[in-house]
């Protein structure tokens, strides 16, 4: 907020009332969706969600909204005292008509008990304890009541599970046992117990043997056995105690909280931004967030978000702080508000009078304090004041009404005033103002001597020798200057709308940091380094702090981000911590850096819609299956068609709902994650078949990631067209195809190649059987003209002419061989005959026919049936072979029975002519022309022929090698 | 019935030279005596009942009507004379035929003079004399089972079954389907009752079906 400034002189004296400092609370109340505003138990579930029991139902909250659960949903009664997370995660809910337990938006009431259940805690195996009338507790489902002192009248006050897990009870009039090991022990305390009605106790988890207790008469503290009173500000009945993450200690009382530190005790109340009302449990979440349960005031969260703030409610008359400054006394920060001037001291506000009439002297728009502890005020048309040996003093004229922006003391110890008329200086020797240059300037800096750098609304200047001259830096050329501070070497800029500027005065280099580096406007009225080291800027949104050595935006580890437009130059740092006058009161940082451990979001995986879209008939069926916690574990394989899905997801962060986005990925489909985004939920339609997981994870505006990554597996089935397996087939057949269909187109080739090979045979069969016809008959009709002949002239010859007649005779045996002869090429030119069987039979009727007219008995005998082809050449060797031995034996053997045998002898054709003649000389005819030609033949064929002859007759045998036969 | 020293004999015979020489020769070397001779049936069908010949010597290649045609033309035009087939072709079907039509006896042409006269004399003795090679083959047709229940196309399905070639051979060697040549075996299987190739054969050739 910008200031302006108007000279008056008035004066002032000192008045106030008391107050103290607000801090973080926020209320949660049947206006935010609590079903009732007693709250009576607080716990938190896996999920993160913190499940709140009032006298009026059960409450789920998520950091957004509340859920709210009753009769109606099956709880036994909506009166209820305790709740507890088991060792299973299982919510269990104690009221006032016995137990139940969570099942998801349905309850489940145990059969017994039927009294009221409070206290309600459980330990690692299974039991659950509480107190009703008297302990109790649940074993196997069995519920047993404990008796730990055997007296007949035990009353236990108080049941505890300590941090290693082990049950505490206090008994009145007994003291505090504790079970280990299957046995309850007494824990060893003085005598002091025994009169003390303890409500609620602690074990401390800091110092050993320390144990709280907590009475109707205040708080005791058990240090090794003794116990004695402690905290004696402490009056009111005490109902519970826990211990923080620091191991501070928080009481809820009757009477507001109280937060116990070894260094300070503060009592949590209506005064300080809490309630007055009973507190009747505290919980700690699993962010370390506090929270208190209130009678008829609901639900409180604590947060230790490191400032506190103090407003209207806090005693400031204005919520609008202006200015900040040290007062003269040690400890005390002024706060110039537009109702006034307030001064804090010790943990209060008090109002500061300035003795004047006018009202317009409480509108102070500036507060500085110069090296002599000197305190100047600019206000609003109420003139420009200082405060010095406690009194307050206007040192401005009425008639000069000047708007004043800024104060400087520069090292000469010169004060340099900005105004809308100019800069000035004050004269002190002659009580004037003496200009120094008529720019007027938002802001001063001093550089070093005798320079000093005027922010002004069209960029920085330099003030020098009484003229003013810009800054030679481009980038700055224009800009509006809302503050400036020299940190080092560097000069800071705060801009109004283009965040912060940085000047290395060593190189002249600048540097910009604006929202993108994380800042949270880039409007920055305030700027400071604290002695720590680090700088913090005032912006239009918030409060930042940057490293003072790289000049990087250091994250807000505790999650929250303070919305709050800080005013201009209201920035001042006062002993550990850092004060901003804001729009909603001051603002106090500490700047011990007190929260190592970051808050986390907690992301959670609600449900998993899957959408199938089937056509039919051009409708659009939407067929949806809906997957839910547990299922989610469960690998999950959907069908192809299934492959539309909507995941709706949550972050929990108690810390700051607000502030969470959700950064997802579905691996499979892509690898990266998202942007961040607000939205719970995401789509995916049509997706291809594959193995995915999706992830989603939490990430707050600052850039806080969550604790968890949550995630669901799921995979998509190929339809049957995809399978490996189902393209193996297709190919598979496909070459299945192509080789028939190769193997048809081969073999019809090969087929009509034979089918053509065999019409050429069978033509030249036809030929063959033709020519063989044509020849028998024309040759067959001609030689019978001549055996006719020839008998025909030997019948016209006389008896005795012998001589003409065995011409005649040789003529027609000649005609007659012929004949014969042409007979055997006929059947060997017809194609039937061209086996081993019509061969041998063939012989066999030669045979025949020549001994038919003679005396000589011819026996064939043939042990063989063989149908194959033979080879022309072969069968026409053979043929001629044995003629040739036949006709022999006819003219020369004088035998009496020849024989032709045809074996087949393994692989060996066998053929024999044996007669019982005269015999010959085989060497001496061998040269004849007969036999040699026999061996020609046989040669020719590749046979093996053995001629064998004696007195008792000729054998001629001729082998053949089956494999020339070509069987 | 003439007396068998003096048959008439008719000599049908395309080849001139033949005719004449075997006229000459059966009027000079035998008792019998050549009443006519024609070139062909169709020159001797009006005139040969008027010579009524004791025996007919038939060639059967002949212009016009062929020998075996000629055949049963002769029977019905003279029914008791013999006839004597002399001819170069010794297939067995022509064979057959010519036995079936009527022939008493066959000679191929090489036969001599004296061994186709002797035949006249057989022939009119009531014999049915051949040359050896033409009696046996008609010995080796008869050997044949002419029942045989199969068709003309079994058998050869058969007979190349027997020569051990499987259906798809079969098939192309016949120019046929495979699946006709399964129908055909399946028949044959039927008609011989069988179930299998080996005894199919076995039973066609107890019963020379083969």
């Amino acid at each position: 907020m910008y200031k302006t400034t108007v000279f008056i002189i008035f004066f002032l004296f000192i008045t106030g009332n008391v107050f103290g400092q607000r801090y973080n609370f926020q209320q949660f109340d049947i206006e935010d969706g609590l079903p009732q505003s007693q709250v009576t138990a607080i716990t938190q579930d896996q999920h993160r969600r913190l499940w709140v029991a009032t006298l009026g139902g059960l409450s789920c909250f998520n950091g957004y909204q509340f859920i709210n659960y009753s009769k109606t949903n099956g709880l036994k009664s909506n009166f209820i005292l305790s709740l507890v997370i088991n060792e299973h995660h299982e919510l269990l809910i104690g009221s006032d008509k016995g137990l139940s337990k969570y099942l998801g938006k349905k309850f489940y009431s145990y059969p017994e008990p039927k009294n009221f259940v409070s206290k309600l805690t459980t330990d690692d195996h299974g039991h659950t304890y509480w107190i009703s009338k008297g302990l109790f507790r649940t074993s196997g489902g069995k519920v047993e009541q404990l008796n730990i002192t055997k007296h007949p009248n035990e009353i236990v006050t108080a049941l505890k599970r300590d941090a290693i897990g082990r049950i505490w009870v206090a008994i009145y009039d007994q003291g505090l046992f504790y079970f280990d090991h299957s046995q309850w022990h007494k824990a060893p305390l003085d005598l002091k117990i025994k009169d003390l009605i303890v409500t609620d106790f602690l074990i401390d988890n800091t110092s050993s043997d320390k144990i709280w207790l907590l009475t109707t008469t205040g708080v005791f503290i058990a240090q090794n056995g003794k116990v004695n009173k402690a905290y004696p500000e402490v009056k009111n009945r005490c109902n519970t105690i826990i211990q923080d993450e620091k191991g501070y200690i928080w009481l809820g009382t009757n009477k507001g909280a109280w937060y116990i530190t070894p260094h300070q005790t503060i009592h949590f109340n209506a005064k300080n931004g809490f309630t007055d009302n009973e507190v009747r449990d505290i919980f700690k979440d699993a962010e370390n967030n506090i929270w208190l349960g209130t009678e008829g005031a609901g639900l409180y969260k604590f947060s230790n978000n490191g400032y506190v703030t103090y407003d209207e409610s806090q005693g400031l008359k204005n919520n609008l702080v202006m200015s900040l400054a040290k007062g003269p006394k040690p400890g005390e920060v002024w706060l110039g508000t537009y109702d006034g001037l307030f001064v804090h001291q010790k943990n209060t506000i008090t109002k500061l009078t300035i003795p004047s009439e006018d009202e317009d002297t409480k509108k102070v728009n500036f507060l500085f304090n110069d090296s002599k502890k000197r305190v100047w005020m600019g206000t609003v048309g109420g003139g420009i004041w200082v405060y010095q040996n406690e009194k307050f003093k206007r040192i401005d004229q009425n008639d000069h009404p000047l708007s004043c922006n800024t104060m400087l003391e520069d090292s000469q110890k010169r004060i340099w005033l900005s105004t809308n008329y100019g800069c000035y200086m004050l004269n002190f020797q002659q009580k004037k103002l003496d200009l120094v240059t008529e720019t007027p300037a938002i802001s001063l800096l001093e550089i070093g001597p005798d320079s000093i750098i005027a922010g002004t609304q069209n960029g920085p200047v330099w003030i020098r020798n009484n003229k003013t001259i810009p800054l030679e830096i481009k980038a700055l050329k224009g800009l509006s200057i809302l503050s400036m501070r020299k940190i080092k070497n560097f000069v800071f800029f705060g801009t109004a709308d283009n965040g912060l500027m940085i000047w290395n005065l060593s190189n002249g280099n600048l540097r910009q940091v604006t929202i993108k580096d994380g800042l949270a406007s880039d409007h920055i009225y305030s700027i400071l380094l604290d002695q720590k080291g680090v700088i913090w800027v005032g912006t239009g949104r918030g409060v930042n702090r940057l490293s003072a050595k790289y000049f990087n935006v250091i994250k807000n580890t505790n999650g929250s981000t303070l919305l709050v437009e800080c005013n201009q130059n209201a920035i001042l740092e006062s002993e550990d911590n850092v004060w901003f006058g804001t729009t909603k009161g001051a603002i106090v940082f500490y700047t011990n850096p007190a929260l190592a451990v970051p808050r986390k979001p907690y992301v959670s995986i609600n449900t998993v819609s899957v959408m199938s879209q089937t056509q039919q008939k051009g409708d659009q069926h939407e067929v949806q299956t809906i997957y839910k916690d547990q299922q989610m574990n469960e690998a999950i394989t959907l069908p192809y068609n299934y492959n539309h899905l909507n995941i709706s997801f949550t972050g929990i962060y108690l810390t700051n709902p607000e502030a969470v986005r959700y950064q997802y990925r579905l691996i499979g489909l892509d690898n990266k994650f998202s942007q961040p985004s607000a939205l719970t939920s995401v789509n995916y339609n049509s997706l291809p078949a594959g193995k995915y997981t999706f992830e989603v994870q939490g990430v707050t505006t600052v850039g806080i990631t969550s604790a968890n990554t949550a995630s669901f597996e799921f995979e998509i089935e190929p339809p049957y067209y995809q399978t490996t397996l189902f393209r193996i087939f297709i190919i598979c057949l496909i070459l299945i195809l192509i080789a028939v269909t190769i193997y048809t187109i081969l073999y019809l080739n090969e087929r009509q190649r034979k089918l053509r090979l065999k019409i050429k045979l069978e033509e030249q069969f036809k030929i063959r059987k033709q020519t063989a016809e044509d020849f028998h008959d024309d040759l067959g009709n001609k030689l019978t003209r001549i055996s006719v002949l020839s008998e025909v002239l030997s019948s016209m010859l006389g008896q005795n002419e012998t001589e003409k007649k065995g011409i005649i005779q040789k003529i027609k045996t000649n005609v007659n061989e012929l004949y014969l002869g042409t007979k055997d090429i006929l059947w060997s030119l017809d194609p039937k005959n061209d086996t081993l069987n019509e061969l041998l039979n063939h012989i066999e009727e030669f045979g025949h026919e020549m001994f038919n007219e003679t005396k000589v008995r011819f026996i064939a005998d043939i042990a063989i049936d063989r149908n194959e082809p033979l080879p022309l050449e072969l069968g026409r060797n053979i043929l001629m072979v044995f003629k040739e031995a036949i006709h022999n034996a006819l003219k020369y053997a004088k035998a009496t029975e020849l024989s032709f045998t045809a074996r087949i002898n393994q692989d060996l054709l066998e053929l024999k002519l044996k007669d019982n003649g005269q015999g010959f000389d085989v060497e001496a005819a061998k040269h004849g022309h007969g036999m040699n030609n026999m061996v020609v033949r046989a040669e020719r064929i590749k046979a093996r022929l053995e001629v064998l002859s004696n007195q008792n007759g000729t054998t001629i045998a001729l082998y053949v090698k089956f494999s020339t036969l070509n069987f | 019935m003439q007396d068998q020293e003096t048959a008439k004999i008719v000599i049908i015979e395309d080849d001139e030279t033949i005719r004449t020489g075997y006229t000459y020769l059966i009027n000079h070397t035998s008792p019998y005596q050549v009443v006519n001779s024609y070139p062909s049936f169709d020159a001797a069908k009006s005139k040969i009942v008027k010579d009524n010949p004791d025996v007919i010597i038939l060639d059967i290649q002949l212009p016009g009507t062929s020998g075996i045609e000629a055949l049963p033309q002769l029977k019905k035009l003279l029914p008791q004379t013999y006839i004597i087939m002399l001819t170069v072709y010794e297939t067995e079907q022509i064979i057959l035929e010519a036995l079936a039509n009527g022939a008493s006896g066959y000679f191929t042409k090489n036969s001599v003079a004296t061994k186709v006269i002797e035949a006249i004399k057989e022939v009119l003795q009531g014999g049915g004399p051949m040359s050896p090679d033409v009696a046996k083959t008609v010995i080796m047709s008869l050997q044949k089972n002419p029942d045989s229940p199969l068709t003309k196309r079994e058998t050869q399905i058969l007979s190349l079954i027997n020569k051990g070639k499987d259906r798809s051979q079969i098939a192309s060697e016949l120019f046929i389907e495979v699946e006709t040549v399964k129908t055909h075996i399946k028949n044959i299987y039927g008609k011989l009752n069988v179930n299998s190739k080996a005894d199919a054969i076995t039973v066609a050739k107890s019963n020379k079906l083969i």
